[in-house]
């Protein structure tokens, strides 16, 4: 299987967008979408921030764009990305569409991997005077440590494959390249590599969240 | 006025489906300052949303707790931060900080205290010295056992030197060795530290091991409260009764069912020192009666003697009740369980008549009494 050399460069250009847009959202999306779960997580009836309203608003919004498949939803998010970035084509494009779907889809794995924290976890801390900003710095979080590196992981390979779709938007990127050279030119070649390269990738990327998951579980 | 009061306190939760449930109704409590308070209860008497309702884990639907005079309804949410820190409290399932080791988990309190580094670092150093876990400061809760986790549950609630110590069936997730070592130390630490512990249990032995009071709960009331030693000794509640005599009606029973007595079954309750008072030796040698022991017990509660005895009292029937009123005389309950056919139908402790005796030598397949029927009435 050998690539010409062009097509080596146009696989090492694919290679950092796919890296640049997977990086880049995989950041905004924890930074986003832990505080969104945590949201959820709190404002839930029966938890430390009860509101009914607050609880409603973000489930709405987590579910309504859950339900939007991605490709229309890039194109559903033009105009935000175009307010944001200033162009809705390109990789740095892209990350707008990424981020806002994989944040939404953060915040319900982080909501599952908080809920799993005991109740009586949260009272003892709430009877030894801790306060609602403490309890989720100092025990939701750090109890839910395990569970919410697998949910950085399971989106970290989540984003990686919805990158594949951004060449609707000139985006660029590994499974941009898959599909234009590998499928509709022909060059089987091509797809083979940027499929082993992909697969090696997420590999990866499980492997390491395992490990992560295994060093911060003491239960 | 006492540490805590507690009046009228209610509360309902909002049912889930199937309507509200009213868990306290009317609840009226003091526990005073150095004193271990117990709460007993079935499941879903209502005790751990008593004990909640102290330290506001749990908002009284209505009626007032007052702490240290304080009334906590008017606690603004900053101020109830505070007032917790002045309370500790451990609970029957140990909700330590999986994350964090032994050490970790005692320094919590600490750090959301706000404590400098150095501050905490020594104070945790003490408190698992004083919990006897000083070894295991690097372990993580699981890789403790149940007794050593509440060890540690212990020195977290007691971080902030409180001065009320909360348990909520801090015990029953133990063994009974592991029981035994964990109240011992609970008392200790009252002791050594002045606190006012207020615990509840299903067990009546939890109760009679550290605590000076007790209250007995039901169906979200309180249904009598007092001494320990009166409560055992005289439980006047048919709930206070079922805990204190569980074990001890059972043997009634096996008595009341399976043996004829000659004369009557009597029961003795006896409290205090006249445990050391040679009671039945007196009996027998002051009237003609016979008796026959066949069972008798002793309890410490809390350090004091309680015991119970049952016996067989026989002979003429003019004696056996100057023998009766002998031993009410001399401080002791009774309570007659059974009286034999011929020794007539009448039943209850305040019973004077009597029938006639079928006397014989008493033989029975417990223990026997041996007399030897000297001198007549005093
Ligand atoms: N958060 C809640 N929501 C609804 N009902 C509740 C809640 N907490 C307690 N209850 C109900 O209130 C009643 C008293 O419960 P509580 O937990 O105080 O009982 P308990 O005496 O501590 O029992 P146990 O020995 O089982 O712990 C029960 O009927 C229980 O179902
Ligand atoms: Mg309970």
């Amino acid at each position: 299987m050998m690539l010409t050399a062009n097509q080596l460069i146009m696989l090492k250009t694919s290679s950092l967008q796919s890296l640049y847009m997977v990086a880049f959202s995989t950041l905004l999306t924890t930074v986003l979408g832990v505080p969104l779960g945590v949201l959820v997580v709190v404002t839930r009836p029966g938890q430390i921030l009860e509101s009914k309203l607050a609880y409603r608003i973000a489930g709405f919004f987590i579910n309504a764009t859950r339900s939007i498949p991605f490709p229309i939803f890039i194109v559903f998010v033009i105009p935000l990305t175009r307010f944001l970035v200033g162009t809705a084509i390109g990789s740095t494009a892209v990350i707008v569409p990424l981020t806002l779907a994989a944040v939404v889809f953060m915040a319900r794995l982080t909501e599952t991997a908080l809920l799993e924290v005991p109740f009586g976890l949260i009272e003892a801390a709430q009877a030894v005077g801790a306060s609602r900003r403490q309890i989720v710095r100092h025990v939701m979080l750090p109890e839910a440590m395990p569970g919410l590196i697998m949910s950085v992981t399971i989106t970290v390979i989540t984003l990686i494959s919805y990158s594949a779709m951004a060449g609707a938007v000139g985006g660029g990127g590994l499974g941009d390249f898959a599909i234009r050279y590998g499928y509709q030119r022909y060059q089987t070649d091509v797809m083979w590599v940027t499929v082993v390269m992909l697969l090696i990738v997420v590999q990866g990327v499980q492997l390491a969240g395992d490990h992560l998951v295994r060093r911060f579980s003491r239960r | 006025m006492a540490l805590i009061e507690i009046r009228g306190l209610t509360k309902t939760f909002r049912g889930r489906g199937q309507g509200p449930v009213e868990a306290l109704t009317g609840v009226d409590l003091s526990v005073d300052e150095g004193e271990i308070f117990g709460v007993i209860g079935l499941s879903g008497a209502g005790k751990s949303t008593l004990i909640r309702c102290i330290n506001l884990l749990e908002r009284p639907t209505s009626g007032s707790v007052v702490v240290g005079g304080r009334d906590l309804a008017g606690l603004s949410r900053k101020e109830l931060l505070a007032f917790r820190r002045g309370m500790g409290m451990i609970f029957q399932s140990f909700n330590l900080l999986s994350s964090r080791t032994v050490r970790g988990n005692v320094a919590f309190p600490l750090e959301v205290a706000g404590a400098p580094r150095a501050e905490v670092e020594k104070k945790v150093g003490a408190l698992l010295e004083m919990v006897g876990l000083s070894d295991k400061e690097g372990s993580y809760p699981a890789q403790l056992s149940g007794g050593q986790k509440q060890r540690v549950g212990i020195a977290r609630a007691l971080a902030n030197a409180p001065k009320i110590l909360l348990c909520d069936e801090a015990t029953s997730a133990l063994d009974p060795q592991n029981t035994g070592a964990i109240l011992r130390l609970i008392e200790r630490l009252k002791n050594q530290l002045g606190l006012t512990v207020v615990l509840i249990t299903h067990e009546m032995k939890v109760i009679t091991e550290i605590c000076d009071r007790v209250a007995v709960m039901e169906s979200g009331r309180i249904v009598e409260t007092g001494r320990v030693i009166d409560v055992f000794a005289q439980p006047r509640h048919p709930s206070s009764r079922s805990f204190v005599e569980v074990e001890r009606t059972s043997r009634d029973e096996y008595f009341r069912n399976s043996y004829k007595p000659r004369g009557r079954l009597v029961k003795f309750y006896y409290v205090g020192d006249v445990v050391a008072e040679p009671l039945v030796n007196a009996l027998i040698r002051l009237y003609d009666v016979r008796v026959n022991i066949l069972q008798a017990n002793i309890d410490n509660i809390n350090g004091t003697a309680f015991g119970t005895m049952l016996v067989d009292l026989s002979g003429d029937p003019g004696s056996v009740s100057q023998a009766m009123d002998f031993m009410r005389e001399s401080k002791l309950r009774l309570e007659v369980l059974e009286t034999s056919a011929e020794a007539g139908s009448e039943a209850g402790p305040g019973t004077t008549r009597d029938g006639a005796d079928g006397g014989g030598d008493g033989v029975s397949s417990v223990r026997k009494q041996s007399n030897d029927n000297q001198g007549g009435p005093g």
